[in-house]
């Protein structure tokens, strides 16, 4: 399991990560979403551990971590295999063949003359060369077409079907949405909203319900009504519509809030997909 | 493989498939080239056919009995003096080449994944200063040796095997030492640029002011002037270098350190 407690970092005066946290559960697939310069690199090279946060810890628990950053760079004037010797240490030429049978690449071509999707599947193959158990992507898809892209989103589902743990920042939300388990948006230096993946794909819808003060009993009252909700805070609640039964549910909703004790102070619909959420989050 | 072999046979692979030796040896070997028929045919032979023979140009035939008679025994100058000024004009090339390498590497990101399997900083470091001096001196300690041996052909004869030998291991020693100081300079330096201009400048003006004082002998840069001035005596050579010996190794920690403290 990965964990992300307050990690703050500032470059200069520019604070870029603000007391951010979050937690990916081993084996699932975590998208990080941001905009341009909302620190996602920044991040991820934390986590890495290729620079050190201001405050606050990334714990791996023992983890070994694999990482590929947004523009793998490799040494031009070698071939695929020997760039991936030369990270083994020339020990190890079976892993050399089982990683480059993974990322269907052959061995004697000259890094130089790669293409970009290429680049993308040998430095994939170097982030988890020494087998890691955490895999850290930073744009892994972008600039691939869509054939690129389709070859790199089998990579990574067939290293989840491994069992290995995967955080992964790209723009292509539609990609996010095919693979990721968990998704969170960065948005002024922290995780500013979480979600599973599967709740759009079920087809369900979300209303958010703010309440003018903080009452207690609200949670036990909404249990008893069947009702599936997160708590955002003492005063947000999110419920979740099942799609088959979305007016179903709506009229229990809306009994169970008529009858609490707290007084309503709006209610709102969320969005279903990554790109609305997208907007209304970071937009 | 250690860490430092894998580097070594990496960066050997660089410098050999980049054609940097080709660039470092096609350079070397024409400018002595150059320097060696310029000196053969012109510039001396203009002034001793005025001297010699006047009015000859207009006779082809004498003017081949002259070449004939004027070679090798007039020639009043030693080849010895020549090879360290085609190795400084080298030098320009070479710390140009090379002044680049590491902020390079760094500034792409090469040493991220290297570093994320166990590479240290120190290691990719001293793996480039190791091949890139190498590779930068070996064609001089050869270029040197073949000079010194065309030059004994027909021009004044006055160095021994011994001291051509000695000469080139001394000319290759230097640029070495130029080499590594570059890439470390480099790494410490935040315009590497300027640190290749003060290398230059001080390579080429350095050993040669600094011969004009005594206590020139005792600094790292006499190692420049030593071929120069032509005494041969290798107990001079001591000092100065046991000071590049001390200064590579305190630019290396200096460097490394620096390089420590970067973040990607």
């Amino acid at each position: 399991m990965l964990k992300v407690e307050n990690v703050a970092k500032a470059f200069g005066k520019h604070q870029v990560l603000t007391g951010l946290s979050f937690q990916v559960n081993s084996g699932e697939i975590y998208g990080l979403i941001g905009r341009n310069g909302a620190g996602k690199t920044t991040l991820m090279n934390i986590m890495a551990g290729l620079s050190k946060a201001d405050a606050g810890k990334c714990t791996a628990q023992e983890c070994k971590v694999g990482y590929l950053p947004d523009l793998p760079s490799f040494y031009e004037y070698l071939t695929t295999g020997e760039y991936l010797d030369f990270l083994l240490k020339n020990q190890n030429p079976e892993k050399r063949n089982e990683l480059l049978s993974l990322v269907e690449l052959a061995d004697n071509l000259r890094i130089k003359t790669l293409s970009r999707g290429m680049r993308q599947r040998l430095g994939i193959a170097a982030a988890i060369i020494n087998d890691p158990d955490i895999i850290l992507l930073d744009e892994p898809t972008s600039a691939l077409d869509p054939s690129g892209r389709a070859d790199v989103m089998r990579i990574l589902l067939n290293l989840k079907k491994q069992g290995k743990t995967i955080v992964l920042s790209t723009h292509i939300l539609a990609d996010m949405e095919r693979i990721c388990d968990k998704v969170g948006f960065l948005q002024d230096g922290l995780i500013k909203r979480e979600l599973y993946v599967s709740e759009l794909n079920a087809g369900c819808s979300f209303v958010r319900v703010v309440f003018e003060e903080a009452v207690a009993g609200l949670m036990d009252h909404f249990k008893k009504a069947n009702l599936n909700f997160t708590v955002m805070n003492n005063q947000v609640f999110r419920f979740q519509l099942d799609g088959a039964d979305s007016l179903e549910t709506q009229k229990v909703l809306f009994q169970a809030l008529a009858t609490c004790k707290a007084k309503v102070l709006s209610i709102q619909n969320e969005a279903s997909n990554l790109d609305s959420i997208f907007q209304e989050v970071c937009g | 493989m250690t860490n430092l072999s894998s580097l070594l046979k990496k960066d050997w692979k660089e410098y050999l498939r980049g054609n940097k030796y080709l660039i470092f040896s096609l350079v070397l070997f024409g400018l002595g080239a150059m320097l060696l028929l310029t000196t053969r045919y012109f510039p001396l032979l203009m002034d001793a056919m005025n001297q010699l023979a006047p009015g000859m140009v207009m006779d082809p035939q004498a003017l081949k009995q002259t070449i004939g008679n004027f070679y090798a025994a007039d020639m009043r100058t030693s080849f010895g003096l020549w090879a360290p000024d085609v190795c400084l004009f080298y030098t320009i090339l070479v710390v140009l080449i090379t002044l680049n390498i590491i902020p390079n590497e760094r500034h792409r990101g090469c040493w991220i994944m290297p570093n994320a399997v166990g590479y240290k900083k120190s290691q990719i470091l001293l793996s480039k200063c190791i091949v890139y001096s190498l590779g930068a001196s070996l064609p001089v300690f050869v270029f040197s040796l073949i000079y010194y041996a065309v030059s004994a052909l027909f021009m004044v004869h006055d160095l021994t095997f011994g001291e051509a030998l000695i000469d080139s291991v001394v000319l290759t020693i230097a640029m070495a030492t130029i080499v590594v100081v570059t890439i470390l300079t480099s790494a410490i330096g935040k315009h590497p640029i300027i640190a290749a201009i003060s290398i230059i400048v001080f390579v080429l003006l350095g050993p040669d002011l600094l011969a004009l004082f005594m206590f020139g002998r005792y600094l790292p840069t006499y190692i420049l002037s030593y071929v120069y001035m032509m005494e041969y005596d290798l107990g001079a050579l001591i000092i100065p270098i046991i000071e590049i010996i001390i200064m590579d190794f305190v630019l290396f920690k200096i460097a490394v350190v620096k390089l420590e403290k970067c973040e990607y």
